[in-house]
């Protein structure tokens, strides 16, 4: 039952990560691949996730609905492998389908950011303590390997998949089993690289800031079974772009929940859905509603 | 565990979210049709510009509109769709000069709803030599 329990809640924290930094807009947003928070050596995820843009909230804070669709289909393949016991390293693949509805609309397939990842389990809990959680620390590197929208030459900005920027990001996640409740948080901050950019839109620097992320979440769980949620709230700097002033910083928040079951043979899999649109006091942003299954393998100690 | 509950509930609850909707017509919605005299004034030239639209962007189609200047010019005119919140712009549109004080710009497409302007560029050399910002909601 212990083995199971710290299953989910490895699952919990993967799909946290996966989900919540998800984009608000244009293009995927900063990334974490999955993190190893039970007794694994191993795991291998693919995620496919389906998103549609619901409202957009102005820099003063007036939302509005979504007329036309604006939907995101996301392939991810994450995998993460011990080292030495407590050091781990992870990847994070993703490859998107933007579409837009309308006459203007369509669709493009590419290459999203793609993250690089190490860990350090910091917090061990080999006593099973009755409070005291485990905890693994991270340090993130994303590759600008998806389309920015600044550097986008279509006329809905489609073919913009990525943030666009180099960036480290620096974090930790927690996890704890109270009987067949679980509880996780997982924190991160990150720093955003400067570029140059010569397109038709922007002739010079673009300079990002840093921007950071909280989740809480918890869960139950029923033999094989388990239910959970979790809010993330997400901020990124304004980014001041050649010439040009006046931007504003972004800010949302992501509900979660999650339905997972393990399988034989160390298979698992997750049904979830998040929303952005209920909680926290968005700024600056496109929110989403999103869909998700995630079947996942993974390899004993 | 039933206090337990209970503060996760009043934390989960009092993190929702306020909405704060405004109901915008699809379509464009002008913010400077109410200002008087000259909305558009590029100071260093000393000219005044008008914008009028002839068809608007939207999902389906792309947008035109002309620019009439209170004289003649015969500097090069751009016209750059900005998001200033979000610090990035669209697509390059297409400038047709009409007359000696008339201009027609066409593929105006905006790459998402918000607070856009659209900035009326004049240009010599290469060099913008006065510029005037046209804000709209998208």
């Amino acid at each position: 039952m212990k083995s199971h329990i710290k299953l989910f809640i490895s699952f919990i924290v993967f799909l946290t990560s996966a989900k919540t930094f998800a984009a608000a807009c244009c293009g995927g947003g900063f990334a974490t691949p999955a993190l190893i928070t039970g007794d694994d050596k191993a795991l291998f995820t693919t995620t496919y996730s389906n998103s549609r843009i619901d409202t957009d909230v102005y820099s003063n804070g007036v939302w509005q609905k979504r007329s036309g669709d604006d939907v995101s289909q996301t392939y991810k393949f994450e995998g993460a492998h011990i080292y030495n016991d407590l050091f781990q390293f992870g990847f994070s693949i993703p490859v998107q389908t933007r579409e837009r509805s309308g006459n203007l609309g369509g669709s493009s397939t590419g290459l999203g950011d793609m993250a690089l990842q190490a860990g350090y389990e910091f917090l061990p809990d080999w006593d099973y303590h009755p409070w005291r959680p485990k905890g693994v620390g991270f340090l993130t590197l994303t590759l600008p390997t998806g389309k920015s929208v600044y550097e986008s030459e279509d006329a809905l900005g489609l073919d913009s998949r990525g943030r666009g920027f180099l960036a480290l990001g620096l974090g930790s996640a927690f996890v704890k089993t109270f009987g067949k409740w679980d509880a996780n948080s997982t924190f991160e901050i990150h720093r955003s690289f400067e570029k140059d950019v010569h397109t038709s839109q922007v002739d010079g620097k673009i300079k990002p800031g840093t921007g950071g992320s909280l989740a809480i979440g918890s869960g139950y769980s029923i033999q094989d079974f388990r239910l959970g949620g979790a809010i993330t709230w997400t901020y990124e700097d304004p980014i001041q772009v050649a010439n040009n002033s006046g931007a504003s910083a972004q800010r949302f928040a992501t509900g979660s929940l999650l339905a997972s079951s393990i399988f034989s043979n160390n298979w698992a899999g997750t049904l979830s859905y998040a929303d952005q649109t209920l909680f926290g006091s968005p700024t600056n942003t496109s929110l989403s509603k999103s869909f998700s299954i995630s079947i996942q393998k993974r390899w004993a100690r | 565990m039933f206090s337990r509950f209970l503060l996760f509930g009043f934390l989960f609850f009092s993190a929702c979210a306020k909405p704060n909707y405004q109901n915008i017509a699809s379509g464009l919605t002008d913010s400077n049709k109410d200002l008087s005299g000259c909305a558009l004034a590029l100071q260093k030239i000393n000219q005044c510009v008008s914008l009028t639209w002839i068809q608007a962007s939207t999902d389906s189609q792309m947008g035109i509109f002309n620019l009439e200047f209170s004289e003649a010019l015969t500097a090069e005119v751009k016209a750059v769709l900005w998001m200033p919140s979000m610090g990035h712009g669209s697509r390059p549109t297409t400038v047709t000069r009409l007359s000696e004080t008339r201009f027609q710009i066409s593929n105006v497409a905006f790459i998402m709803p918000g607070e856009w302007e659209i900035r009326i560029q004049v240009k010599e050399n290469n060099q913008v030599v006065d510029e005037v910002a046209y804000k709209i909601i998208y």
